[in-house]
């Protein structure tokens, strides 16, 4: 049996512990948020947090779990107030399929805790999440948004 | 015109359904035609009917008919109806419009008047007169109830926000107060729609209305679906081309803790000669979807390989050497004489163009739930077109296909993938067999190894000019993996001898990749002409206007429009060249490429200027021009031309399938390579032609003359002229 907090909430666990923690959230948990597409920690539309670090939940074992503080896109706005990067998402509408952003919302939340003032090429050297419907322009210019909202400049 | 029975129909609905006061209107008059019957059980059901629906409280619920996939059509469509109803778009509510099917003469279940499938770039084009048919007629009932309630003349009245005014009076009430008085209506012939001076929503650049639950993490997609007692199926299928199951065995795969059922899957249809529907598997139902996947991978299969086993790239390129060599081509198209014009040019260039198989890699890897009992379904999917999901489903469980009730979820993305019936077939004859709810859930690995492809193609391109350098003669021969191609588009009509033909080789099972027949069509053409333009000593803009004014309408015999307008591609030319500052002096080692391409209706050119740097390629700004006749949301405008051509971008790049022994093998985002944030350029402006046209769809017009302008750009920069895909480290040398 292992416990973990999700989105600030208790958690126990004593299921096959090769399972990755993405499909306990989306079904263990039913937490649909967090996205399945490769299942292989390469495309990051199963992002979420385990403390402040941006994880690809596909590769992430069940086993690797225990006492982890997870937050997944469900849980990143703070009640009815969107997180700054969930704004600027919608602001510069980002969005067109939609599938992989969740993924990106929470890739982008990570890095802009360690980068709040990230250049172009930061955001290429870290950010590495595929959008398949190429919405890479909009997408910068939503991750600058976001880091002049939450350096209070906005 | 209304008919008696149609009103009576609707007030028994609002009586019978206790919707305390719901205005509906279903109004097309194509739709009204076949009577209110049809429609109206699904709205009792609870579900949204047709199109608009007003609320007590003034809530506007708009239906969307056509499936979004990110193409924006949930919120585009609807737009172009709360215009012409004067819907206040802030307290909008956008739905998905229940699926209305019916079966037509083949016994097919079918879309009938109005579009409800998006494919070829038609969402936004087919109900744009329909839906704002839709908005008019339900806007003037209820100016009508309005004008009853107050005891004034309709004409004296207007509207707006969902409001009805009386300016003389200075009274004011709100759609959602009319109700009552507006479903006693008789429901009036179809009054004059809006001017383009008018519209207070179309033209404006509107946000994905979606976007709030996007970035929320709502569930949305086929992947996110689930009904109660439903359990888990994932099918190992074999991945060889043609091939089958020789023997399997399940021993330890229901070994794994919550496995229920291992089953056969049967390769559909059974006739090899016709392309897959089904393939050929073992299918493991159990639990959860994490017991499903374990239990897949327990299973020990032996596959029949089939008669494809040696299929490679390789040996697929020595077809092509071996068919064009042969030269017994299929003629598609002929103008003039092109062996005559090609022996007696001046100047004659001879130039091969290869694109590999590509994936479409969904972003979204197929699901589908189905919910079989007796003879009715339930399905639950993805999926491009309710009728397409419904028909082979009806194939594979011979239920009647009026008794498939067939549910569409959001897509992420599907680029023509989710049109088929593979997923959705494969989870009806499960649930069918196993007389429960079942989800079947495919892997990446699936998605692409169970593909139907982007064709590989090669494209021999000769030409001729004259001393002046003018092209007398151009012949395109395809060879290629699939059925045709747009090979005989522009710049065939604009040079008097022009001859297109093809030969063909099976490969892996193709299908439809976003801009279908165009998609490498462009790359050849697009850069074949730019070679022209180069060996003519011409500038690549002045040589494509050289061929095009004058010209006017010229035949256009492919899908999407009757002909082609000479002029519309002159303004796309110009004003991307233009905006792009085509012909300023660039930096050491920049390059600029244009390139226009007509697709489905619209048309699009690109200007890109590149930086090639130690064979290091920089996309460092792109251009793009569109002629779409009215942009109804130019936001979502410039969405899909930025994004098409990333896509482009991306595929011209990096993607390449790989095929070994008639499997393929570049099955996951590990070795098949897509671009990320960092190959993307980091400018991108779109520019929209002002026109008072209708319009056309956008999903597909981007890409194919995208990418040629990245290719020719390479040329401008670099002096290397891509001819084949991917680009990869082609420029490595450099």
């Amino acid at each position: 049996m292992i416990k973990f907090r999700v989105n600030g909430k208790g958690h126990s666990f004593d299921g096959d512990m090769d399972m990755p923690l993405l499909w306990y959230l989306r079904e263990d948990a039913d937490m649909k948020g967090t996205k399945f597409g490769c299942g292989i920690g390469e495309c990051g539309a199963c992002t979420v947090h385990m403390g402040d670090v941006a994880v690809r939940s596909c590769s992430v074992p069940m086993s690797a779990l225990d006492g982890g503080e997870i937050t997944t896109i469900e849980g990143l706005a703070q009640k009815s107030r969107l997180h700054a990067v969930q704004q600027a998402w919608i602001d510069e509408d980002v969005a067109q399929c939609g599938y992989c952003q969740a993924g990106q919302v929470m890739a982008t939340a990570a890095f802009l805790k360690e980068y709040p003032t990230p250049t172009d090429a930061d955001i290429d050297e870290n950010l590495s999440n595929l959008c398949r419907c190429g919405t890479y322009y909009r997408m910068r210019k939503a991750i600058h948004r976001a880091a002049r909202t939450l350096r209070g400049e906005a | 015109m209304t008919k008696v029975d149609m009103i009576s129909s609707r007030r028994r609905f609002l009586q019978m359904s206790g919707a305390a006061g719901a205005f509906m209107i279903a109004c097309p008059q194509a739709l009204m035609a076949k009577g209110l019957d049809t429609i109206l059980p699904p709205m009792l059901a609870g579900e949204l009917g047709m199109f608009i629906r007003v609320e007590a409280d003034n809530t506007v619920v708009l239906g969307a008919p056509i499936p979004d996939m990110g193409q924006g059509v949930f919120t585009a469509v609807p737009m172009i109806i709360a215009d012409e109803f004067d819907a206040d778009w802030d307290t909008v509510r956008i739905e998905k419009l229940k699926p209305y099917v019916e079966k037509d003469k083949e016994g097919r279940m079918a879309e009938p008047a109005v579009r409800q499938s998006a494919g070829g770039s038609h969402g936004v084009r087919m109900v744009w007169t329909v839906m704002r048919e839709a908005g008019a007629v339900a806007r003037l009932m209820m100016k009508q109830a309005a004008a009853q309630k107050w005891k004034v003349d309709v004409a004296s009245l207007t509207t707006a926000k969902s409001h009805v005014m009386h300016a003389a009076s200075g009274r004011r009430i709100a759609y959602g107060d009319l109700i009552d008085p507006a479903i006693s209506l008789d429901v009036p012939d179809v009054p004059p729609l809006k001017t383009p001076a008018e519209f207070t929503l179309i033209g404006h650049e509107t946000g994905n209305y979606t976007a709030p639950d996007i970035v929320q993490g709502k569930p949305l997609y086929g992947y996110d679906m689930q009904v109660e007692g439903m359990k888990h199926a994932m099918i190992a299928r074999c991945p060889y081309v043609d091939g089958g199951v020789t023997s399997y065995d399940a021993s330890d795969a229901l070994k794994i803790k919550g496995v229920r059922e291992v089953v056969e899957m049967k390769r559909l249809p059974e006739d090899m000669s016709r392309q897959k529907n089904i393939a050929a598997g073992v299918a493991v139902v159990a639990d959860t979807f994490w017991a499903a996947k374990k239990g897949r991978d327990a299973l020990k299969i032996t596959w029949d390989k089939g008669p494809k086993s040696d299929l490679s790239n390789e040996s697929i390129e020595r077809e092509f050497d071996r068919l064009l060599a042969e030269n017994k081509t299929d003629v598609q198209y002929e103008s003039g004489n092109v062996d005559q014009a090609l022996a007696t040019a001046a100047v004659r260039l001879d130039a091969s163009y290869d694109n590999p198989y590509w994936a479409h890699m969904c972003m979204e890897p197929h699901s589908c739930v189905a919910d079989v009992k007796g003879d009715k379904a339930l399905i639950i999917t993805g999926h491009q077109g309710a009728a397409w999901a419904i028909n082979p489903v009806a194939a594979v469980t011979g239920i009647d296909g009026e008794n498939i009730d067939v549910r569409l979820a959001r897509m992420g993305t599907g680029f023509g993938r989710k049109f088929t019936g593979d997923f959705v077939g494969e989870a009806a004859l499960l649930s069918q067999r196993l007389g429960y709810p079942v989800k079947v859930s495919w892997t990446r690995e699936d998605e692409v190894e169970q593909d139907f492809f982007n064709p590989k193609s090669r494209h021999r391109m000769q030409a001729g000019l004259d001393e002046n350098g003018h092209p007398v003669a151009m012949h395109y021969t395809l060879a290629t993996t699939a059925g045709g191609m747009a090979t005989h588009n522009f710049p065939a009509h604009y040079i008097d001898n022009y001859k297109a033909d093809r030969v063909r080789f099976k490969g892996l099972p193709t299908g439809a990749w976003r801009g279908p027949r165009h998609n490498v069509a462009g790359f050849a053409v697009q850069s074949f002409v730019d070679e022209m333009a180069h060996a003519a000593g011409k500038d690549p803009l002045a040589f494509r206007l050289s061929l095009l004014e004058g010209k006017g309408k010229t035949a256009f015999n492919d899908f999407g429009a009757d002909s082609l307008d000479s002029d519309r591609i002159i303004g796309v030319l110009k004003l991307a060249a233009e905006k792009a500052g085509w012909g300023r002096k660039l930096p050491q080692g920049h390059g600029m490429g244009i390139a226009n391409y007509f697709t489905f209706g619209g048309y699009a050119a690109f200007v890109v200027e590149v930086k090639v740097d130690k064979g290091a390629l920089e996309i460092v700004r792109v251009t793009g021009a569109v002629d779409c006749g009215i942009a109804v949301n130019p936001l979502g405008v410039k969405a899909q031309m930025e994004g098409g051509a990333l896509d482009g971008f991306s595929a011209a790049l990096g993607q390449e399938v790989m095929i070994e022994e008639g499997r393929v093998v570049s099955n996951n985002l590990d070795s098949y390579q897509m671009a990320r944030i960092n190959q993307a350029p980091k400018r991108v402006d779109t520019y929209i032609v002002e026109s008072a046209e209708a319009p056309t769809g956008l999903g597909e017009i981007a890409l194919p003359a995208a990418i040629p302008a990245l290719c020719n750009a390479i040329f401008a920069a670099s002096g290397k002229r891509i001819r084949r895909f991917p680009i990869a480290d082609q420029l490595k040398d450099i």
